[in-house]
């Protein structure tokens, strides 16, 4: 298990940005474990303290955007001056210190914020505490503090998951940066290995294709070359039309080979969609004649279970399953005759007519909303089976088109080799010296294929173990995730374990890589609709749903307490849903030990007050950091600071809403 | 919305009464719904190891076991033409929302579209299948037979969710993406030096393995 961030503790000394209380040049803030706020005006620094704590913690680096890369470095290193430029001075004295418990060892990080040097740094352990002087040194502690193999999965750890910051990388929008953090977290000894043969399947697949490019120029060159000596005949000039032509046929392919990639994600959800809707009618189906059975069970005694059958499907969907042809009238006739108590099979008044009360008025309503259910069901999987079948349609003709495109492109192939047959023997000669340079290049190429195809075989073991480990915990995942989620949003929202399939490098394998994804309903569709990117939903659903799948990993794959930061989490909501994130905030890390840190503007509403509800008016202000008080004011606040201070009074002293 | 008739499919209903024939040889019958779906659902994933069409290659992987429309369908028309015949029908014990029904082949009327459907060659080596499948599923205690087919190697796979879709052979190849496959392929690995397995062995020792597992 991995031990995550938990601050404690953050001192910021002699910056000019901050202060401090009666300008002890000092600003300290100790978290305990629950909610905290950071409340400010535009301007006054929240989000550049969040950053400080980041930078602290993690050093002047970050790492490349996610995704599969070459052999190149993941870390790269950020402008050390951030903190300098902010002020007069260029931070020539100051410096921030933070404490940071990781699991049972407690980190102790002082930097210098003209350049974010390490000023002082001390790590202490139940078997004794190590001072550390160097960012080599600090990083290789910090990274076995965590319980990583890397220092660029620390870093991961602290961008993707403890700080949800104003530049994020979105994690539950991207499968590239799920399996980067799946594999720090669940696989943190194979995690570097991982890393190093992804890289090498990257470079040799990235060397073979560029070797394939200079091969293709120079047959095009040796081509052009033959042309030139073309005087009788137009054999080369056949020869290199076609060679265009195949130039142009192999554009056309991977245009195709793309749009056919796409459409096949849009057929495989379409394929979903109609399975569940095949489900759901059958669910309601089996639902109406239940009901049907029950209210017609008198009126069927006597008659065998097939029989009753054949009339209860007559009933529920209007057809007749003997001839398998449209019942309307015989049905409505059956559902006459029942309810007049008469003889279902014959329409003759029965013993039991006179008591017209056997069917209770509940049960025939409870019938005619479960028929009305049943057809809603009917047209939703009507109008999703002919997406599927168009979808089917398009993809046909698309594969139609490739074949084609194939095909001529292999007829233009075998042309040049049926016309290069036929030249001039002394011309022959010198293409075949041209041929063997061609040859050499693509031994090159083959054998940088065989480096990628060995290094795929290797990588498929280790994947295989990160995929075992991700399921293992999926369940875990997904139930905190839902359990999180239903409170907070209006759809019905469900985390689903669903591996996505990449290839690494352009060209071979593919392989299968852990991730989890939304699926929300919708008002604009029926039925549970997968979110795979971040533009299906709205700004605030994209963004609460990413902060909640944070929480849950933090929650679910960390061995200790935590810490979560997040800046302006009260910017993308409405009134309601103010509430509703104030209480996800109120009831996350409750009785854990975890605390969670949020920067936001003074506004009014119940994002503070639902945020705080588990203490008391009168201790709220503690839970506060207040940077009116203690941050160098910006104009409007030194015009407005008495309005801005009963500001924060009366949303520290306003009921939660419930 | 106006009833339109059911899409019938020859293809499914003739399985579907080699399905029944086939528990009906084995004493199998009559046949809870759930149970159906469930033998029909093991001869789908299984049918690559008989080198037979499977009758649908995907199924959605849901909480009460796997379930098949088509096959519902053409079981409802074969009710309708007297093909099959309802020995009981009470509501589900197990789920109030859903109808129980126990099903049985008519054999009178049956018999002449059996013989018709295996006088087809290939036809025939899907009936021997069928056979060996049902004898083996007779083993599982009545009660277990639906658990059974949850236990099965593709639709346990822990890495497809409950709501999606388990794909063994529709956009998938037969052999190379189905887990049951591969899996009833793995026992030659565990027999004595010199012994081949034949396809009705691995078939019966894999259905003795979801038994094992639903039994407990």
């Amino acid at each position: 298990m991995i031990n995550f961030p938990l601050i404690e503790r953050l001192i910021v000394r002699d910056f000019g940005l901050y202060p401090g209380i009666s300008n002890s040049k000092v600003l300290e803030v100790n978290l305990g474990s629950g909610p905290w706020l950071i409340l400010g005006v535009n301007g006054l620094g929240k989000s550049t303290l969040l950053l400080l704590m980041r930078y602290l913690l993690a050093g002047p680096v970050k790492t490349r955007n996610a995704g599969f890369a070459g052999e190149r470095d993941d870390l790269q290193a950020v402008n050390n001056k951030f903190f300098a430029v902010r002020v007069a001075d260029g931070a020539q004295n100051a410096s921030a210190e933070m404490e940071v418990r990781l699991g049972d060892a407690v980190l102790n990080v002082e930097r210098n914020l003209s350049n974010l040097s390490i000023k002082r740094a001390i790590i202490r352990r139940p078997q004794g505490s190590t001072e550390i002087t160097t960012e080599e040194d600090y990083r290789a502690e910090l990274t076995s503090a965590t319980g990583v193999a890397q220092f660029e999965d620390v870093v991961r750890i602290i961008d993707n998951l403890a700080f949800f910051l104003e530049a994020r990388q979105p994690l539950i929008w991207d499968g590239a940066a799920q399996f980067e953090i799946f594999r720090a977290l669940l696989t943190p000894n194979l995690s570097a290995e991982l890393r190093r043969l992804e890289g090498e399947i990257v470079s040799a697949d990235s060397t073979a294709r560029n070797l394939s490019a200079t091969l293709y120029k120079i047959t095009q060159r040796r081509d052009k070359e033959a042309v030139k000596k073309e005087t009788a005949t137009d054999t080369r000039a056949r020869i290199a039309a076609s060679q265009g032509e195949i130039d142009a046929l192999n554009r056309e392919e991977l245009r195709i080979v793309e749009e056919i990639e796409n459409l096949e994600t849009t057929r495989v959800d379409r394929r979903l969609q109609v399975k569940r809707g095949e489900k759901e009618l059958d669910d309601a189906t089996q639902n109406y004649e239940k009901l049907k059975f029950e209210v017609l069970r008198q009126a069927f005694a006597g008659v065998k279970p097939t029989e009753q059958y054949v009339f209860l499907k007559m009933l529920s969907d209007r057809i007749c399953i003997a001839c398998n042809q449209p019942a309307e009238s015989a049905a409505s006739e059956i559902q006459k005759r029942s309810d007049e108590c008469r003889c279902v099979i014959c329409g003759n008044p029965t013993e039991y007519s006179d008591n017209v009360e056997t069917i209770s008025d509940a049960m025939r309503i409870r019938a005619a909303d479960a028929y009305g259910a049943l057809d809603v069901k009917r047209q939703e999987l009507s109008i999703s089976n002919a997406s599927y079948v168009a979808s089917n349609n398009e993809l046909f003709l698309l594969q139609q088109k490739l074949s084609q495109v194939r095909l001529q492109s292999e007829e233009k192939a075998s042309l040049i080799r049926r016309l290069r047959r036929n030249l001039p023997t002394d011309e022959n000669i010198a293409l075949g010296r041209e041929e063997e340079r061609i040859a050499v290049l693509r031994r090159e190429v083959v054998s940088f294929r065989e480096e990628r195809e060995k290094a795929e075989r290797e990588i498929d073991e280790l994947l295989e173990a990160l995929k075992r480990a991700t399921e293992h915990v999926r369940e875990l995942v997904e139930n905190a995730f839902n359990f999180k989620a239903a409170p907070f949003f209006a759809e019905q929202v469900r985390l689903v374990y669903s591996p996505r399939t990449a290839k690494i490098g352009q060209g071979g394998r593919s392989f299968e890589f852990p991730a989890f994804e939304v699926e929300m309903t919708s008002g604009a569709t029926f039925g549970q609709f997968i979110r795979r990117t971040p533009e299906q939903v709205s700004l605030s659903q994209r963004e609460y749903l990413d902060i909640i799948f944070r929480m849950t990993l933090l929650e679910t794959l960390g061995n200790t307490q935590s810490s979560l930061v997040i800046d302006g989490p009260e910017g993308s909501l409405d009134a309601v849903f103010a509430g509703r994130a104030g209480d996800l905030f109120a009831r996350y890390a409750k009785g854990s030990g975890s605390n969670i840190l949020l920067a936001c503007n003074i506004i009014e509403g119940a994002f503070v007050p639902n945020t705080l509800s588990d203490f008391p008016p009168e201790v709220r202000n503690s839970r506060v950091v207040n940077l009116i008080e203690q941050a160098a004011p910006t104009q409007a606040l030194t015009d407005l600071r008495p309005l801005y201070l009963q500001k924060v009074r009366d949303i520290l002293l306003r009921e939660p809403d419930r | 919305m106006t009833a339109t008739a059911y899409k019938a499919d020859l293809r499914v209903r003739s399985r579907l009464i080699q399905l029944m024939a086939a528990l009906e040889v084995a004493g199998v019958t009559p046949i809870p719904n759930r149970d159906l779906h469930a033998f029909a659902y093991l001869a789908n994933v299984l049918s690559p190891l008989w080198e037979v069409e499977a009758l649908e290659g995907s199924v959605l992987k849901d909480r009460n076991g796997p379930r098949s429309s088509a096959l519902e369908h053409e079981l409802d028309l074969s009710i309708g033409q007297g093909l099959i015949k309802i020995d009981s029908l009470r509501p589900d014990p197990e789920n109030p929302a859903r109808l129980d029904a126990t099903y049985y082949l008519n054999g009178t009327a049956a018999r002449p579209v059996l013989d018709e459907i295996n006088s087809l060659p290939d036809e025939a080596s899907v009936a021997s299948f069928l056979n060996e499948l049902a004898f083996a599923f007779a083993e599982i205690l009545p009660g277990k037979r639906d658990d059974a087919a949850q236990q099965d190697a593709a639709w346990s796979n822990p890495s497809i969710a409950s709501g999606r879709i388990i794909d063994f052979g529709e956009f998938v190849e037969q052999t190379r993406g189905n887990p049951t496959y591969n899996v009833a392929q793995e026992f030659q690995r565990f027999a004595p030096d010199g012994v081949r397995l034949n396809r009705a062995e691995k078939l019966l020792m894999y259905v003795r393995l979801l038994k094992r597992r639903a039994h407990g």
